[in-house]
């Protein structure tokens, strides 16, 4: 428990007896001692006999005492104790080594006084991640330096991120002088330099040989097929070159670049910016997109909805509708197993007979903790869609929605939050555990090998806008909805991403 | 097979994704406080009159 609360009676030396209410160290998970100038804010005092800090009450002001000091109290400490750490961890460990390995960065290209501006902002960026909890503007910021580095797709490091955005704030295409020149676009006159840094290259002391087999080992170890190229996964790509012989780790060197917007497109030529600029847009994968990626989720799903004794029947029409759950059996429209969204709509089905229908907690008591019930239509299709999509996107397929409402999702009642969040996670979880152990056994059974169907490589998934998106769903007018409040939809994209990206770093 | 396991997610993992952290942590924080102020203990042998 996070904090153990008790009450006892104490006598004074003048043997006065008095009411206390106190927070038992021994048996609390929070340790206090670093928060006794909130306890004393809240009027605590410290009894030096006991060694605990408490509260005096009688019968008549013990509510009082809970609401106005004990219960503020407990909030900010557990405002503190609770506040979400790892993210700013990874921030100031970032900053820390790039100041200290300033020293060691071969800056014969780089103007001192540049040098020391840099050193400067990176100082002040440490400062600012040290002091977090005073600091919105800087959650603001680490935000732009987290989505500058997942969504935009670049592949910079999180420390040139960081410097991109110390540097020019408006920054959103980098490159040196010669790599625009490959995307046919000169740099300006005058244009200003964003100083960052990279790995120092050396000339490689192995043999051919010798480079060809510790490259074909690094591709084996990491599942690569040797026509791969490693130009779209920048940390592979480093490793390999550490490997090579080619860069040493942790030897840097500032290179200068440049942002786009001062630069120019050479007439005549290609256009990349063009496309650079669509990419930008976020990813959505086509909904109605065939993929064999997708069989051995959709059969593992399958596999779970008859384990739980539900029957699936394929229909040619559903009156428009994809799915249908009827507790204790799915219709989905008929299709191959191959269909991606129609694998999403199995898996919000299946979301639906655990949440809302009440045919497996009567076939297993067990199930009953999976059971929110039925609440407004509306609501159901929150939390259905919402499992759907989680499951999707923890095996990488980007089927984003944006018929997602965060209020419906809980109702818009914060304390059925909790209950909303807890059960819809161990749903996807349930049907995660399923999937992999259903991967698993097909990885792990020689005598079953995967099918030739469903042994093949991935298809990279389709680009198109969110509109079209949209309009193909029929929630044209709730994404034009959900499009305005686009602070809310930019947030979401940001944290789908990160969450994905953490994921990968897990696996 | 290119498809791998994938981790466990939590309920704050749901609520980073969809940019609600805040408001889930507060509701957590409120659930603890409510907890502990249930089960406030009376200490054995020290009986409150």
């Amino acid at each position: 428990m996070e904090f153990k609360l008790k009450r006892s009676v104490e006598t004074s030396k003048q043997g006065k007896k008095y009411k206390i209410v106190y927070i038992d160290p021994n048996e609390s998970e929070i340790k206090i001692y670093p928060h006794t100038s909130i306890l004393k804010k809240y009027g605590a005092k410290w009894n030096n006999l006991k060694k605990v800090w408490f509260w005096f009450y009688n019968d008549e002001n013990y509510e009082d005492i809970k609401e106005n000091n004990i219960k503020p109290a407990l909030r900010e400490i557990l405002k503190i104790e609770k506040k979400p750490t790892d993210e700013v961890d990874e921030y100031l460990d970032a900053a820390e080594e790039l100041i200290n390995s300033l020293e060691n960065i071969q800056s014969n290209v780089l103007p001192k006084e540049d040098e020391i501006k840099i050193r400067k902002s990176l100082e002040d960026l440490r400062n600012e991640i040290v002091n977090i909890d005073n600091d919105e503007e800087f959650k603001k910021t680490m935000k732009i330096v987290q989505s500058f580095r997942s969504i935009k797709d670049h592949g910079y490091s999180l420390y040139n991120s960081m410097l991109i955005l110390l540097q020019d704030r408006k920054a959103t295409w980098v490159k040196s002088r010669s790599v625009w020149k490959m995307f046919n676009r000169v740099v300006n006159k005058e244009a200003p330099i964003i100083w960052l840094v990279k790995p120092k290259h050396m000339r490689s002391k192995l043999s051919k040989t010798e480079r060809e087999k510790i490259k074909k080992d690094f591709y084996k170890k990491h599942n690569l097929n040797p026509q791969d190229t490693l130009k779209d996964k920048p940390g592979l790509k480093h490793k390999l070159n550490i490997e090579l012989g080619l860069i040493f780790k942790n030897s840097f060197e500032w290179y200068p670049t440049y942002d786009v917007r001062f630069t120019t497109q050479i007439e005549g030529k290609k256009d990349y910016y063009e496309e650079f600029k669509k990419k930008e847009d976020v990813k959505w994968a086509e909904d109605d997109l065939i993929d064999e990626k997708v069989r051995p989720i959709y059969n593992a799903l399958i596999d779970f909805a008859h384990s739980k004794d539900i029957k699936i029947d394929m229909s040619d029409d559903l009156g428009g509708a994809k799915g249908v759950s009827k507790s204790g059996s799915i219709e989905v429209l008929k299709n191959e197993g191959n269909d991606v969204g129609l694998t999403k709509t199995l898996a919000h089905e299946i979301a639906h007979e655990l949440l809302h229908q009440t045919y497996v907690k009567s076939k297993d008591p067990d199930f009953e903790q999976f059971f929110i019930g039925k609440d407004s239509r509306g609501v159901v299709e929150q939390q259905a869609e919402i499992a759907a999509w989680m499951v999707m996107a923890s095996y990488g397929f980007d089927l984003k929605t944006t018929s997602i409402n965060y209020a419906l999702l809980w109702g818009g009642d914060k304390e059925s939050m909790l209950k909303v969040f807890d059960t819809v996670t161990n749903v996807v979880n349930l049907m995660i555990k399923h999937i992999n152990d259903y991967l698993k056994k097909q990885n792990n059974d020689n005598n079953t090998p995967l099918s030739e169907e469903e042994n093949v490589n991935i298809h990279p998934a389709k680009y198109i806008t969110p509109d079209e998106m949209a309009k193909f769903l029929g929630v044209e007018n709730q994404y034009q909805q959900a499009k305005k409040d686009s602070e809310q939809q930019t947030k979401l994209v940001e944290n789908f991403y990160k969450i994905l990206n953490n994921s990968k770093k897990i696996l | 097979m290119e498809i791998k396991e994938t981790k466990e997610i939590t309920p704050k993992d749901l609520a980073i994704f969809l940019g609600v952290e805040k408001e889930y942590n507060d509701a957590l924080i409120e659930e603890i406080i409510n907890n502990s102020l249930l089960s406030i203990e009376d200490e054995k042998n020290n009986v409150i009159d």
